[in-house]
């Protein structure tokens, strides 16, 4: 299942006039100011901006948020959310139908790996260096379903988002990560979708 | 159901905050201290921290903050990535050995982050820094053994809670805002063990300290947090089976950062006795081409966690228990060199990794190990040993401790700088600033 989640992030898509509007949306939203107070001064780089354009998403109500987030904040076109779009379904389906159940909250879990093979995309990181943004990105994997509508709901979103473009800057950058993040042993699937009674 | 996990815990990192630090407690906060200092200068020049500070610099993320065993000065959320990672990088730092946690790489980058900006005095920086460690080992003692099962990386998913506390005290949080930093550090967990041998298994201790530094000024900044964080509404049950009563225990009497211990060898300490047997068997045995078979008695979690077969890198290396008495039978050590690339892909090392076996035994104690070497033509060597160098019934040595930091620092500060290091840890308490430190870290 890997190789065919890894082997999205690449493919052809067709226009995706939602995919459009979704990021003329997000780029347009008023981001949190809380979150904008503490960045300071990162809040004018990729990652810090993704972090705000997530917590500007959340507002939205828009699917795979974290997503757009990521792709606005590298100036990424339509096309990578799209495939952000189908890896998410992908890693969603991968987390099964009780991961929210659990207590994970799926919009920044599968939204992280999401974010990240969006960015990918983007940064046009292929082979090795596109495994381990996921790979990277899927260790990060977090957030509570819990914190829905309260105001923490955002940024976790945001920082979502700002894990999906920082895995992959680091990836490009030669940091490694494991051979099979997704359905190895120890990786996210096997931690994180419930398979016992909840 | 507990409700007040989350109340009782932040009151109890408060009073222990506004106390001095036990004499006990602050000696393990030193030693632990040094070691991760060690650790992270030794690593300093290492592929995966340039790859981490090339990100940085591409991000255009300097600042003031002082990176150990570098010249750059970072912004204080890449210089905690970037610090967090070199200290657990080469798996040579501190270990509480029941819940696996290495706390101090976490807790050290979350200060060192914060020092230029709230400017703390030496005990202010220590205390921090103990609670760092503590707060992170209370935590994991709570969701021990289950959340490590399940293949979690402790020192990640627990580590962000312990960077929340000491930046919280860095930052001046009272004790509701500091629920509040733990309840967002909470939506940031992070560290799967599937990510052990490669880059992103220190990258863990990196972001784990730049998410609880985050956390503690999102809750600085007003960001309210749910309830009850740590209580079964939190992320605990979510990814463990919690004993929450473990966090409403006062901190009083031995704190758990005192049961820290350091590690003799760079690798996953489960391996310790295997390589203390390995190294005394070297001893015993003439020529190492004799042997035909290596036989390794071990606790079951040395397969677990150390069961890579043939490791092609340092990195996977330190995750090899068969490249651990490799080494030791046929150098007689097993220090970084040992667990280099080159060491790695030796062809004598991979010979006698595939003649290695590993035999776990539930009867085996975790710092216990038997070794039998098999030889062409001479009797068998058996070795056993009953508790590894290191661990909580033979720690290191003030001393031991001294020699390991001085044989990280000096290949990348130069003669001396462990001295000067070991001195400015040795009077954080009663400095009236960090300069003396930060002086002592740098290139």
């Amino acid at each position: 299942m890997t190789e065919e989640i890894l082997a999205l992030v690449h493919v052809p898509v067709a226009d995706s006039p939602e995919a459009a509007i979704a990021l003329a949306l997000v780029r347009a939203a008023a981001p949190a100011d809380v979150v904008r107070a503490a960045l300071g001064p990162a809040a004018g780089r990729s990652t810090g901006r993704a972090r705000l354009f997530g917590t500007a998403a959340a507002k939205l109500h828009l699917e795979w948020a974290a997503v757009v987030a990521a792709v606005a904040a590298l100036d990424g076109a339509a096309d990578a959310v799209v495939a952000g779009y189908a890896v998410a379904r992908a890693v969603a389906e991968g987390l099964g139908p009780d991961h929210t159940r659990a207590g994970w909250c799926l919009e920044t879990t599968a939204g992280t790996v999401a974010a990240a093979a969006a960015a990918a995309r983007v940064l046009d990181l292929r082979g090795p260096a596109l495994r381990h943004t996921i790979g990277i990105a899927a260790t990060q994997a977090s957030g509570l379903a819990a914190v829905k509508d309260t105001p923490l709901a955002a940024a976790q979103l945001g920082h979502a988002a700002a894990t999906g473009v920082e895995a992959a800057l680091l990836a490009r950058n030669g940091v490694t990560a494991a051979e099979d993040p997704l359905c190895g042993r120890r990786g996210l699937f096997a931690l994180m979708r419930p398979t016992g009674g909840l | 159901m507990a409700s007040d996990s989350t109340r009782l815990f932040c009151a109890h990192v408060r009073k222990a905050a506004e106390t001095p630090l036990p004499d006990a407690v602050a000696r393990a906060a030193r030693r632990s201290l040094l070691n991760v200092l060690g650790a992270a200068i030794g690593a300093a020049r290492t592929p995966a921290v340039e790859a981490v500070l090339a990100t940085a610099a591409d991000l255009g993320a300097d600042g003031a903050v002082p990176v150990p065993g570098r010249r750059e000065r970072l912004d204080p959320e890449w210089a905690a990535i970037v610090t967090g990672t070199a200290g657990h990088l080469d798996d040579f730092d501190d270990t509480h050995l029941h819940t696996v946690i290495h706390p101090g790489a976490t807790a050290l980058a979350a200060v060192l982050a914060l020092a230029p900006e709230t400017a703390p005095d030496g005990a202010t920086a220590l205390t921090a820094f103990a609670l760092g460690c503590e707060a992170q080992l209370r935590i994991g003692v709570a969701v021990s053994p289950s959340h490590y099962d399940r293949g979690w990386h402790i020192t990640g998913t627990c580590g962000v809670f312990g960077a929340a506390v000491a930046a919280g005290h860095l930052l001046g949080l009272d004790a509701p805002r500091l629920g509040d930093a733990l309840g967002i550090a909470a939506t940031g967990t992070l560290g799967q063990r599937e990510a052990f041998g490669s880059m992103t298994k220190p990258l863990h201790a990196g972001k784990a300290a730049a998410t609880g530094v985050f956390a503690a000024r999102l809750a600085a900044a007003g960001l309210p947090a749910p309830d009850d964080p740590l209580g079964p509404g939190g992320v605990l049950p979510v990814f463990a089976e919690p004993r929450y009563e473990e966090l409403r225990r006062a901190w009083t009497g031995t704190w758990e950062l005192e049961r820290n211990t350091f590690k003799p060898y760079p690798c996953g300490i489960v391996a310790h006795p295997v390589i203390d047997a390995a190294v005394a068997a070297s001893e015993l045995i003439g020529q190492p081409r004799s042997i035909t078979a290596v036989e390794i008695r071990c606790h079951p979690l040395v397969p677990e966690l150390m069961g890579r077969a043939q490791p092609v890198d340092g990195l996977q290396a330190r995750f090899s228990a068969r490249h651990a008495a490799a080494v030791g039978l046929l150098d007689g050590e097993a220090g970084l060199r040992q667990f280099s690339d080159e060491r790695a892909a030796a062809a004598d090392v991979a010979r006698l990794r595939e003649r290695a076996n590993l035999v776990p035994d539930a009867e085996c104690p975790r710092d216990a190990a038997t070794l039998r070497v098999e030889r062409e033509g001479e009797d068998p060597v058996e070795v056993h040993v009953e508790h590894a160098r290191g661990s909580a019934a033979r720690p290191l040595t003030d001393e031991e401790l001294f020699r390991k930091v001085d044989r990280l620092v000096e290949p990348v500060l130069g003669a001396g700088a462990a001295r000067k290091l070991a001195a400015a840890v040795d009077g954080l308490a009663t400095a009236p600033g960090l300069g003396p430190l930060l002086d002592a870290v740098v290139a």
